[in-house]
């Protein structure tokens, strides 16, 4: 099954969307600040990152950046993550335009519903059209 | 000076004055008729004695002629037998009876003085009295003869010689025998002169007197030269008038009225060209002239006086007491009284004065009272706003026009720190300084705009100030400006509590989702990956409950959120071109499944034509749709939801129609507020309705995006009808594209991803 990386410095999150994927049957990796997101993913190879906007130390949109930038790293889709808080869901929406795929608002969705999207996400191969995941 | 007195002298100087002048014209016309008249008599007199003269002389020339037809004497001169006694006595009766004459001389042709009165001329030769031989030779000549006044050189006095030719009437041839010679004696016309009244001169033709009367004048004038005289020329000169002849000019050293005629002669006597110069002294002329005016500037005293006196008291009633009563009273006024008025005693200009006078002190007193009245309500207005601006929360002062601080409230002194009595504002200036506040310019731009100007915010000592300067107008034209007042609002807390704000809600939004989606996250989890060994239903519905307790708190948290955020106007609202049709249809797609659960249904009525896209933030729009549509279903339990689309003169509106339980009227007051269900008891609302904002947020962002949203209609068990509105977005030209939406951004990119890679 296809690698995750989840780049999320709040244990509370990493644990449960690693929980999700685990139990959905993907492989997870998880790194707690950007720094770290970055070496896993040019080491790691993952199928997708998902990438939480508000980490100390390097953001998520410096993160994207960086892997943007890599070209080991720039074809992995990336959704990032919010939580509304100030400033970062105009963060999220700008890094649509930064090469970011989806974002989403945590609080928003059940942790099956960003499986899902991931799914669909992968199954459709890359570089398409986000799925729009259906609220329930 | 006092009025009445200056009055007074003025009419005692002018009757004075105009008596005299009155006085000295009575006079002067009085003299001139008199000189008039008096010349006229006097003139009239001169004539007529020259007159008598000249006739008295006439008769002398007759009785001469007389004479020598006296037959005694002829006789004698033609030695025709009469004796020289008789022919004597004829000629001594002759010389009383006729003349009379000084002398009678009878001369014989060969001019011998053959008889005369007086002894010693007989027989003397003619040419031994030369003045009579002029006239024995005149007579023989023109057989009569008269001569000028001379001095007799036989008598020694003053006399005329008559002298006639003698002829003998007896004889045929009539030959002349001799001549008789008279001297005429001169004393008898000196009397006709002492007749006149005034004095008389009788001038010869060449200018010395040969008679004078006595009247005024004992001076001996006779035989002296007035040639030289101006008037005297006139006189001989054949003038007759009368005129004023200075004392110089005079005869008797006076001043005259004289009058002058020249000598005209009577009949055969032509006279000798003589002059007659009568003078009357002109005090004595003109006494009555002077009498006149002097009587009458004597009448005239007491009437003045009187007049004066009259005219004094007079005015003093009529005019100065009504002054005097009027400056008093003004004195009363001024004073304070204004109760006071003069009395109008009279319809004349003094009392049109009084009466204008009282009409302005009523109108002064009734000023006075409602400027009185005025005041005390400017005071009122003062102490209001004294107490006011003291007690403002707020920093207040006033700079007036002229830079002086008039106003400065405790609070202002509070802001400013120092306990300074008196604020300057040069001190002010400097105070302001540091905080980058330039109170002249701020003053001045105050001023010039005429309208306030705030500065929002200034760092001042360790506080946060919001300056707000707004200009002083006066009321009536608006283009005075009296000062400029400044109000300092600490906004330090207000401006921490903002801080704080932020703050909690950067860390709310945060710190509360997280651990609210990690159990929502978790509790999902469990109910999917361990179904199976959730078999428990009690351990389900527990679950359950946990996972739907966090969805609750998660939308509160978001709710809150939104609200704080569409408060502060943080929140910005894109313009998109959104397509409500599709918009309803994705709302209706997610509600859908709550409504089936309750069997309701949820429709959109399709919109009857093509309905033009809104210019709105889509987001948000379906935010507000969920809302809506989703209380819709929330509190109906039976029939359902329907929405219609309707675009009328630039505006969308959409209609969201259920057939729920309703509302009362006066829950339906409490829509759109804030927390909804502050109205209900603390204990008995109904909490699983959420947390109330949902309306109010939805009407910040229906407004945020320029429409409008409200209760079309609701009744208890009836349903109700929310309707809200959103703009047209303008039709942009054919083939320009507008603004982009997240959804063709999104394209884009992936298109663009898609051509790089592919």
């Amino acid at each position: 099954m296809a690698k995750i990386l989840i780049v999320e410095d709040d244990p509370l999150m990493q644990r449960m969307y690693q929980k999700a994927f685990t139990l959905a049957g993907y492989e997870v990796e998880v790194a707690g600040d950007g720094r770290e997101g970055l070496e896993k993913a040019t080491r790691g190879g993952p199928a997708l990152i998902l990438l939480d906007i508000m980490m100390p130390k390097m953001n998520g949109m410096e993160v994207l950046k960086e892997l943007r930038a890599n070209a080991e790293t720039q074809s992995i889709p990336v959704v990032m993550l919010t939580n509304i808080t100030s400033g970062s869901l105009e963060a999220a929406k700008h890094a649509l335009t930064k090469g970011a795929l989806e974002y989403i608002v945590k609080s928003d969705y059940e942790p099956q519903e960003v499986v899902q999207m991931v799914r669909k996400i992968l199954e459709s191969g890359p570089r398409d059209k986000a799925p729009h995941v259906d609220k329930e | 000076m006092k009025l009445s007195v200056k009055v007074t002298l003025l009419i005692l100087v002018t009757a004075a004055i105009t008596s005299l002048v009155a006085g000295i014209l009575v006079f002067n016309s009085t003299r001139v008729a008199l000189q008039q008249s008096i010349g006229d008599q006097q003139r009239e007199l001169a004539r007529q004695t020259m007159d008598k003269i000249d006739r008295l002389l006439y008769e002398r020339y007759l009785d001469i002629l007389e004479i020598a037809e006296e037959e005694d004497l002829i006789r004698f001169l033609s030695l025709d037998g009469t004796d020289l006694a008789s022919v004597k006595q004829k000629m001594d009766k002759l010389r009383i009876v006729s003349g009379p004459w000084d002398v009678l001389s009878l001369v014989d042709e060969d001019g011998i003085a053959m008889a005369t009165t007086y002894d010693e001329g007989v027989g003397k030769p003619i040419e031994e009295k030369p003045q009579d031989r002029i006239a024995y030779k005149s007579a023989l000549e023109t057989n009569v003869y008269f001569s000028d006044l001379v001095v007799s050189e036989e008598t020694g006095k003053p006399t005329i010689i008559f002298s006639a030719s003698m002829r003998n009437k007896f004889d045929v041839d009539r030959p002349v025998v001799g001549v008789i010679i008279g001297h005429y004696s001169w004393p008898v016309v000196l009397e006709i002169l002492e007749d006149v009244s005034a004095h008389a001169v009788l001038l010869n033709s060449k200018g010395v007197v040969i008679g004078h009367n006595t009247s005024y004048s004992d001076a001996d004038l006779f035989f002296k030269n007035f040639s030289g005289e101006d008037f005297v020329q006139e006189v001989l000169i054949g003038e007759f008038g009368s005129e004023i002849l200075s004392p110089g000019q005079s005869f008797i050293e006076e001043e005259v009225l004289a009058s002058y005629t020249s000598q005209l002669g009577h009949l055969d006597y032509a006279g000798s060209g003589w002059g007659l110069v009568l003078e009357v002294p002109t005090s004595i002329a003109f006494a009555p002239a002077t009498q006149t005016g002097v009587n009458l500037v004597l009448l005239l005293i007491p009437i003045i006086v009187l007049a004066s006196f009259t005219a004094l008291v007079l005015i003093t009633r009529v005019v100065i007491r009504p002054i005097d009563s009027l400056t008093r009273t003004s004195q009363a006024i001024a004073a304070g009284d204004l109760n006071r008025r003069v009395q109008v005693t009279s319809k004349d200009e003094i009392g049109q004065l009084a009466m204008a006078f009282n009409e302005m002190t009523t109108q002064l007193q009734q000023s006075y009272e409602s400027l009185e009245e005025k005041v005390k309500e400017l005071q009122a207005e003062h102490a209001r706003l004294k107490a006011s601006i003291d007690n403002l929360p707020l920093g207040y002062f006033i700079i007036e026009a002229s830079h002086n601080i008039v106003v400065l409230n405790p609070a202002m002194r509070e802001i400013l720190g120092s306990r300074e009595k008196k604020w300057t504002f040069q001190a002010l200036q400097k105070r302001f300084q540091p905080s980058g506040i330039d109170l002249r310019q701020l003053c001045a731009h105050c001023r010039g705009e005429k309208k306030p100007f705030i500065v929002k915010e200034v760092a001042f000592d360790d506080k946060f100030l919001r300056i707000f300067s707004v200009p002083i107008l006066m009321d009536q034209d608006h283009e005075e400006i009296i000062g400029t007042a400044i109000l300092a609002e600490d906004i330090t807390e207000a401006k921490l509590l903002e801080r704080l704000k932020e703050e909690f809600f950067a860390v709310a939004s945060h710190e509360l989702r997280t651990p609210l989606t990690a159990i929502r996250g978790n509790a999902s989890l469990l109910q999917y990956h361990y179904a199976e060994k959730l078999e428990d239903e009690d351990m389900r519905e527990m679950i359950s409950d946990i996972h739907d307790a966090s969805i609750r708190l998660i939308e509160i948290v978001n709710d809150f959120l939104d609200v704080s955020r569409l408060e502060q106007g943080r929140i910005t609202f894109k313009k998109e071109l959104v397509d409500l049709k599709t918009l309803i249809r994705d709302t209706i797609q997610e509600v859908k499944g709550t409504a089936a659960d309750k069997s309701l249904y949820l429709k959109l009525e399709e919109p009857e034509g093509k309905m033009p896209k809104a210019l709105a933030d889509k987001d948000r729009t379906k935010q507000v749709l969920i809302n809506l549509i989703g209380n819709a279903v929330k509190f109906t339990e039976k029939g359902g939801v329907r929405i219609e689309i309707r675009s009328h003169d630039k505006i969308l509106r959409v209609w969201v129609h259920d057939t729920g339980i309703g509302m009362s009227k006066k829950n339906q007051k409490l829509l759109f507020r804030k927390f909804q269900h502050a109205g209900e008891k603390i204990l008995t609302r109904d909490v699983t309705r959420g947390t109330g904002m949902g309306l109010y947020i939805c009407k910040l962002l229906v407004e945020g995006m320029g429409g409008k949203i409200y209760l079309e209609r609701s009744a208890m068990n009836k349903g109700s009808s929310f309707v809200f509105s959103l703009p047209v977005a303008p039709t942009v030209g054919a083939g320009q594209t507008s603004m982009p939406d997240e959804s063709t951004r999104r394209k884009a990119n992936q298109e663009k991803e898609i051509s790089s890679t592919g």
